[in-house]
């Protein structure tokens, strides 16, 4: 699947796009199940895992729960509050956080979590896998660094505006802070991690 | 090199270390999405419908119509014919004392009341209130002087507690415990004594007792034996101990309107309810509420619906917050971060003698010490407290009430926060086993679970696991 087409698909979604899938979603269409998953299931694997200390595998099930409650919870959706996307974060975050309390996890790297030539082969079909592997364990392991330097809701909040795209405005929504908040946050973070990677070059 | 060239750089460098998902997640999920839909009901919370507000009927009308609680007039005086005297009054000024804060000691007080709308009301060292009949203005001090004074500025009547359709007259001629009396029954009149009053008049001095009142439990009023006007009046607490005392009202006194216009101090922090919330922050205020409350990581400390309440923190044991907010606030924990987070404009300060404090707002606020304790042993000690029967009990009782309509007003654990008022209605933990509270609507009463001491401005009762009935209707509509 191609994950990126699938986030700009995300993107450039109209609210109208986004309320017709929720009607979908209400009236039972199983269709819509799958585009759901389609259009924010790989994301939220990748933010879920960021919470998760990269555990992919706990992500996917996590993220799982995370859907089934945004199925059953999808009368208490109100566009003119929050946009789905945002909507949906917000309740991938509470069932994350669930997660995190039940299990009361030590942040270090879970064994899932190390990248494979094997395990991501059909990621990575066609292109120069050694070189792309490289790449991505050397990114990995700037990530790890950065995740053990920031505190969780920096590298959160770094993770939402960076990879996922959300505005300011949309972080705050989903994290339950003011913008303000947000914004400073995201400042620090952001600065935090500009002086851990030049020390890292060094 | 630029942010923004070090922004796109962060942006891959996350980017390309994301997770990504295996062939098998999307399968996972699509099943356990149609499994949860197959099993779901329609289980939508059926939505409140809130009664309209009518404004109550005032302390004469009350008084009057009550014609049961008829004194014999053995001495001349019957209430009813109190009632009826104090109804012709204009204007009034009263002076006295009353036991200030937790100390003990004592803060004179004067009160000039006009017309229906226009009042004083000032005790030494503490609030100053003051309506010239259009703007309401609230000075009330926290008890420190190295807090700010806080100053609310409200429509003309809104002083908290009344009860709509009572003017100030009504508060201040007619004692609270008469209507309480009234419209609860049970109350009795102790002792009757006739009296020589200052100015050599008869009087009469009534001791009435109500039962379940144990701040307000014993009152005694004195009586114009002439005029049928109250001349003085005490309050006593549970303890029987005096902490209120009228010692002197004149009737019919000219009140220059100087007494009538509102001090704002200067250094005063300045609540202009007056000045709308934008609908924006109201719904962003929303939204957070929404996400907070439902985010397993974060702890209700203390909520109030409107300015004037002061909650203290769980988790940090000097720690207050005092509403600032003319639409209330929520103050949550985050323990994870050892932070809060107010929803709305608190002033956050320490009760340690230190004297430190900040203004919040839609913000976190970060104490400056580790927890004195967590959430977690917190809910212990308070499940602990409290047996599994009771807790069950409890558990049971609230899902009846909400089958009933009812809705959760407050459910605080551990007693060191009230409610915030509701319908003019204030809930105030005792004891320390946490209190739960609903509202139906439909029949205008409240269940409280535990003990809480219930209060509005003209009735106070102790409540233990019980229903009350909301002495009028509501304050203003939520």
């Amino acid at each position: 699947m191609d994950t990126g087409a699938a986030r700009e698909r995300v993107l450039t979604t109209g609210k109208a796009d986004e309320e017709s899938l929720a009607r979908r979603l209400r009236g039972g269409d199983q269709a819509a199940f799958g585009e759901l998953w389609d259009r924010f299931g790989p994301r939220l694997v990748a933010y879920t895992a960021t919470r998760l200390a990269g555990d992919r595998e706990l992500a996917e099930d996590v993220t799982a729960q995370s859907l089934a409650a945004v199925v059953t919870s999808l009368g208490r959706f109100d566009p003119r509050r929050a946009s789905l996307s945002t909507w949906i974060y917000g309740i991938a975050r509470r069932v994350i956080q669930g997660e995190l309390r039940k299990q009361r996890r030590r942040r270090s790297v879970p064994p899932s979590a190390e990248v494979s030539l094997e395990a991501n082969a059909h990621l990575v079909a066609g292109v120069d896998l050694e070189s792309d592997l490289s790449s991505r364990v050397e990114a990995e392991r700037k990530v790890q660094m950065l995740a053990s330097a920031l505190s969780p809701t920096e590298m959160e909040v770094l993770v939402l505006h960076f990879v996922d795209e959300f505005s300011v405005k949309e972080i705050a929504q989903i994290v339950g802070r003011s913008w303000r908040a947000v914004d400073s946050l995201l400042y620090r973070a952001k600065e935090k991690a500009r002086e851990r990677l030049a020390a890292d070059d060094r | 090199m630029t942010d923004e060239r070090n922004d796109k750089d962060l942006a891959e460098l996350l980017k390309a270390a994301r997770a990504i998902p295996g062939s098998s997640a999307r399968q996972k999920a699509v099943s356990a999405m149609v499994e949860v839909a197959a099993a779901a009901g329609s289980r939508r919370r059926s939505s409140i419908s809130w009664r309209r507000a009518v404004p109550a009927a005032a302390f004469v009308v009350v008084l009057v119509a009550s014609g049961f609680w008829l004194l014999p007039r053995r001495h001349g005086v019957a209430l009813a014919d109190v009632a009826r005297a104090m109804a012709n009054v204009q204007s009034a000024h009263l002076a006295g004392w009353r036991v200030a804060g937790s100390t003990g000691e004592l803060a004179a007080f004067e009160v000039w009341v006009k017309g229906p709308s226009k009042l004083r009301w000032r005790v030494e060292g503490g609030q100053d209130i003051a309506d010239d009949g259009e703007t309401l203005v609230l000075v009330s001090s926290l008890g420190s002087v190295g807090l700010p004074r806080i100053a609310e500025i409200r429509r003309s009547g809104e002083l908290g507690g009344a009860r709509e359709g009572m003017t100030y007259l009504d508060l201040f001629q007619g004692p609270w415990v008469v209507q309480a009396a009234l419209e609860r029954g049970g109350t009795r009149v102790r002792e009757w004594t006739p009296v020589t009053l200052t100015d050599g008049r008869q009087g009469v001095e009534l001791v009435l007792s109500v039962p379940g009142c144990p701040e307000n439990g014993v009152k005694v009023m004195t009586v114009d034996a002439d005029t049928d006007l109250l001349v003085q009046w005490e309050r006593y607490n549970g303890e029987g101990e005096l902490w209120e005392k009228v010692e002197r009202i004149d009737y019919d006194v000219d009140i220059p309107d100087s007494i009538l216009a509102a001090e704002i101090p200067e250094d005063a922090f300045v609540i202009d309810q007056l000045a709308p919330t934008p609908p924006e922050l109201r719904a962003e205020r929303a939204a957070m509420a929404e996400q907070l409350n439902f985010d397993p990581g974060a702890y209700q400390v203390c909520k109030f619906g409107g300015p004037g309440g002061t909650g203290g923190s769980e988790y940090h044991t000097d720690l207050r917050f005092r509403c600032l907010d003319r639409d209330g606030i929520i103050v949550y924990y985050l323990p994870e971060d050892n932070t809060y987070y107010v929803i709305g404009r608190a002033l956050a300060y320490m009760e340690d003698g230190s004297d430190l404090w900040q203004v919040v707002e839609d913000a976190e606020f970060v104490p400056a010490t580790a927890p004195d304790t967590s959430p977690e042993i917190r809910i212990a000690e308070w499940e602990s407290r409290l047996s599994p029967e009771v807790r069950a009990a409890r558990e049971a009782k609230a899902k009846e009430l909400e089958a009933a309509g009812g809705e959760l007003i407050a459910d605080i654990p551990t007693g060191r926060c009230s409610t915030p008022y509701h319908r003019g209605m204030w809930f105030k933990c005792l004891g320390d086993d946490g209190i739960v509270v609903y509202y139906l609507p439909d029949r205008n009463v409240y269940y409280v679970m535990g003990k809480a001491l219930v209060w509005a401005a003209d009735f106070e009762e102790v409540v233990e696991d019980a229903e009350v009935s909301a002495p009028a209707e509501p304050e203003r509509l939520p």
